[in-house]
Formats: C-alpha cells, sequence, structure tokens
C-alpha cells in the first residue's frame, strides 16, 4: 500500500462530511475529547478508532453484535489452531503473544468503512467519508496481501491473474459478501468452517457447471474426487517458519523467504459439504518453536494439525498445466504432496494429507 | 396548552370531589368493615363527573396518586401514571458539545501539515513477508 503522511491520516478532505449523517454526530460522540478546548488540549481522551459497539452500535445494532463474533473482530481462527497445538497450560503465554503480535490485526468497523487497518498505520481512507463498501486496496488486501492479492492481481511473477480479476474485474466483494464479513452468514471456528463461501457452483456464478456439461474432464468421478481448485488454480505461496519474538519491548517477527508450489493432497477438511479426496494444500507459516520466546513447548501438541493446509488458491483459469493433459496429473508425483516435500519433524502432522500414491498414469492425451 | 390545562384541571376537580363524596359515603356505609373492590374502585364512569374528553396532562401539580385516582375513569391506559414517570430534570438536558475546534483543525491541510507529526517507528523490524 503506498505510505500515508501522518497529516493526511487525520485529514477531513471532503468537508461535505461534516453535514453527512455521521458527520452530524459529531467528532465527540464518537471519538471522545475535550469539548471546546483548543488544539492539542482537545486530544486528551480521543480514541482514534472508536468501539465498534459504543459508536456503532446504537444505530447499526443487528450488524455490529453479528460482527463481534465474526473471524475478522475476534481473530477465532487463531484461536482454533492455537487451542487445539497447545494445551491449557500455555494459553496464558500464548494469549500474551497474540495481544503482543496478533492482535492489532482484528478490525473494528471504522478499520474497512473509515479508514485503513490500523497494523498498516491507520489513516482515513477517503477522508472520513463512510464507505458501505471499504476500498478493497486498502483494507481487504491491505491484509490479505502477500498470498491472496498477490495471487488475485497476478503478481507472482509468471503467474497469471485470477480470471475473476483479468477479466471480470470482479472486487473482492463480488464474491465474498457482507454478512460473510460480519459473521452474520454464521457462527464459524475458522474460515473453512462449514459450507464452502462462497461456493462455485452457486446460482449467481457457475450453477451448470456439472458432470456431463460437455467438458471433458467434468466427469462424477472428477466432481466427487477433486476440489474445483484442483484442476482450475495454479502455483501460488507457501510459508515456512514464522518466529515472534521481542527486542527492548517491541514485538517482531522473522519468516523464511516463501516458496511458490502446487501440492494436490488429501482433504484434511473432508466432509459432506467439502467431500473432494483431493484438494490443493498451502504450507503455513507456524513451527513447532514458533512461540518459543514466549515458553517452553507452547505448541506440545503440534501435530494435531497439519502443516499443509486446506487451500483456495485464487489465481482460478479456465485453462492450467493440470487440465492440459490426464498425465498432467496421472502418474506426475511431482503435482502431489508426498513424504519427500514434507519437512521431518512436520510428517507427523501430515500424515493424513500426505499422498501415498499418486493416480497411475493414464497414458494418453486428454 | 394553557387552556387545555385549564379546562381538564376544572373537570378533573370535579370528578375528584364527586369521587371523593362517593368514597365517604361509602366507607361510611362500610362502618369499618375491610374495603372491597366495590368500595374503593369505581368499575364504571359517573355520569355527572363529565368525563375530559381528553386525557390529562400528567404533570406534577395536579398528579393523582395511586390511592385516589379512580383510573378506570380517568387515567386512559395509555397515559403513564405520573409518578412513574420522573418530571425530567436538569441531568436529563443534553450537554452542549462544541467540536468546532475538531472541525477547523482537521479540515485545514495547512494546519494539519504544520503539527501532525509521525510516530516514531519501532526499532526492530519484522523480516519477511507478513
Amino acid at each position: 500500500m503506498p505510505p500515508v503522511e501522518a497529516w493526511e491520516k487525520v485529514f477531513i478532505s471532503n468537508e461535505e462530511f461534516i453535514g453527512s449523517i455521521h458527520g452530524q454526530l459529531g467528532c465527540i460522540t464518537c471519538h471522545g475529547g475535550v469539548s471546546g478546548a483548543q488544539g492539542m488540549e482537545a486530544h486528551e481522551g480521543v480514541v482514534t478508532d472508536p468501539d465498534s459497539v459504543e459508536a456503532c452500535g446504537p444505530c447499526h445494532a443487528e450488524t455490529v453484535e453479528a460482527d463481534q463474533d465474526s473471524l475478522h473482530s475476534d481473530l477465532g481462527g487463531y484461536w482454533a489452531v492455537l487451542t487445539a497445538r497447545s494445551s491449557a497450560d500455555a494459553m496464558p503465554q500464548l494469549e500474551e503473544m497474540m495481544d503482543n503480535h496478533c492482535a492489532t490485526c482484528h478490525t473494528s468497523c471504522g478499520q474497512c468503512h473509515v479508514s485503513r487497518p490500523t497494523n498498516l498505520g491507520g489513516g482515513l481512507a477517503s477522508g472520513h467519508e463512510f464507505k458501505a463498501i471499504p476500498p478493497m486496496n486498502l483494507t481487504c488486501t491491505g491484509c490479505h496481501g502477500s498470498r491472496i492479492e498477490m495471487e488475485y492481481k497476478g503478481r507472482n511473477e509468471g503467474v497469471r491473474a485470477d480470471v475473476h480479476w483479468i477479466k471480470g474485474g470482479m472486487p473482492c466483494f463480488d464474491c465474498h459478501s457482507a454478512d460473510e464479513m460480519h459473521g452474520a452468514a454464521g457462527d464459524f471456528e475458522s474460515r473453512y468452517d462449514g459450507a464452502p463461501m462462497p461456493s462455485c457452483q452457486d446460482a449467481d456464478c457457475h450453477p451448470d457447471v456439472a458432470p456431463g456439461d460437455g467438458v471433458a474432464n467434468h466427469t462424477e468421478f472428477h466432481f466427487e474426487a477433486l476440489s474445483c481448485q484442483v484442476c482450475h488454480s495454479t502455483t501460488y505461496k507457501n510459508c515456512y517458519s514464522c518466529h515472534v519474538a521481542q527486542e527492548n519491548g517491541v514485538p517482531f517477527f522473522q519468516i523464511e523467504p516463501s516458496v511458490m508450489d502446487f501440492k494436490i493432497g488429501r482433504n484434511p477438511l473432508q466432509s459432506e459439504e467439502r467431500p473432494w479426496t483431493y484438494v490443493p494444500l498451502r504450507h503455513v507459516p507456524v513451527d513447532p518453536e514458533s512461540f518459543a520466546y514466549y515458553g517452553e513447548d507452547l505448541l506440545s501438541n503440534f501435530d494435531a494439525l497439519p502443516t499443509w493446509k486446506y487451500a483456495t488458491p485464487h489465481n482460478i483459469q479456465r485453462n492450467t498445466p493440470q487440465t492440459e493433459t490426464c498425465d498432467a496429473c496421472h502418474g506426475n508425483a511431482e503435482l502431489f504432496l508426498t513424504a519427500d516435500d514434507v519437512l521431518p519433524e512436520e510428517l507427523e502432522a501430515n500424515q493424513d494429507v500426505i499422498v501415498e500414491e499418486p493416480p497411475p498414469p493414464m497414458g494418453g492425451g486428454n | 396548552m394553557t387552556t387545555i390545562r385549564t379546562k381538564s384541571s376544572t373537570a378533573l376537580w370535579r370528578a375528584l370531589v364527586l369521587v371523593g363524596a362517593l368514597i365517604l359515603l361509602l366507607s361510611i356505609a362500610a362502618c369499618g368493615a375491610e374495603p372491597t373492590d366495590v368500595a374503593v374502585a369505581p368499575t364504571e364512569p359517573q355520569a355527572a363527573t363529565s368525563a375530559p374528553t381528553e386525557p390529562p396532562a400528567p404533570t406534577d401539580t395536579v398528579a393523582p396518586t395511586d390511592t385516589v385516582a379512580p383510573t378506570d375513569t380517568v387515567a386512559p391506559t395509555d397515559t403513564p401514571l405520573p409518578t412513574d414517570t420522573p418530571a425530567p430534570t436538569d441531568t436529563a438536558t443534553p450537554e452542549v458539545v462544541d467540536d468546532s475546534a475538531c472541525v477547523t483543525c482537521h479540515t485545514s491541510q495547512e494546519t494539519l501539515q504544520a503539527l501532525a507529526t509521525e510516530e516514531e517507528a519501532p526499532e526492530v523490524e519484522s523480516e519477511g513477508e507478513g
């Protein structure tokens, strides 16, 4: 994201805002401060990012209530995996770690609809204008940038942009609804909890894609065995070995350079709603010693979850290397996550997603 | 508003006198017996009371008490009894908030450029993609 100077972060460039419905509430109503005071004295008690419940709740009660339990607000996905990989004894240290390194990533209403996210430096996004639809490039991809934006917009060298972007010009919210963002679509433990949302075969998307639709590889077997992304996504970013620590009270992290790869593995979230046997898997940056700064053996149950996780790469293409021929996949061990691809210390954690035997070659064309 | 209140007050006063007299008579008749519903609560409006066409404004000055008010005849059911609704006090008066200084400063690019300062960057920077 382009940097913003300090003055610009707090500059109400569009004075029409003052007369808008939100502007008429008055500065102090939401931000606090000292009535009638001048200069910096007026800033005593000022809150730059007003509390969603107190500031927005009175008028947007339903949305704010739902949002309190959204993954954007409560970081439930992080807690779900930390809880699974650790023990109750380790939670105090992990909570401290989360407070220092992760809690700034959660969003408030304002950090999407008014300003840039605080963890990216904050600052008004558009002169304090309230955006019903947040600016995608400042908010969505501000946080989901290094993987999602890079994939979606084709910024990974040699990898085409997602067809929904390059041809469709579709911003994030064309697929990801306000209900999904606000936690109003259900109570989920992680982003892949429940049915796929969005689903490729939603009514407004590709409802006619089905076995027998005329596409050669759209067979009954493939539809049962493979998620759409197995065939229609391509090389994506994988991250390894993130470690957090502090120096002189300043939290920081260090992570190894990411690795571009594409690996099909066994579905770690196989369910009625995600029935496929194979899905693309992305390596996540966790490491057994990721949080060692905060205590020994905090991830004592590290093997409870795979480090190669269910993935939905955002670089969808109609034609990919996998769709070129049958044997692009069949018999091609390079495409599948095998034991050789997994770090020795992570073998146990990934037992359930490793492919023992890739499908045999077909010996023919498409 | 004053006229309505005066008419209403007069009518109410008449109603109270008549109801009071009725209660006195019934009390004498009962001669020390336990008060009953019949004795306390007139169930039908008394024609002589010429009930007001508009409910009296619930003010502190004419507030009937629970023990006196013939609620069936006077108080409209939708109107809360004055005793349940505390009169507005000074504390309910909205405080006038003056945020003109906020607006003046934060809409002035020159002022902000002169005053705004960057927060000190942390001494330790993270390494790698977030």
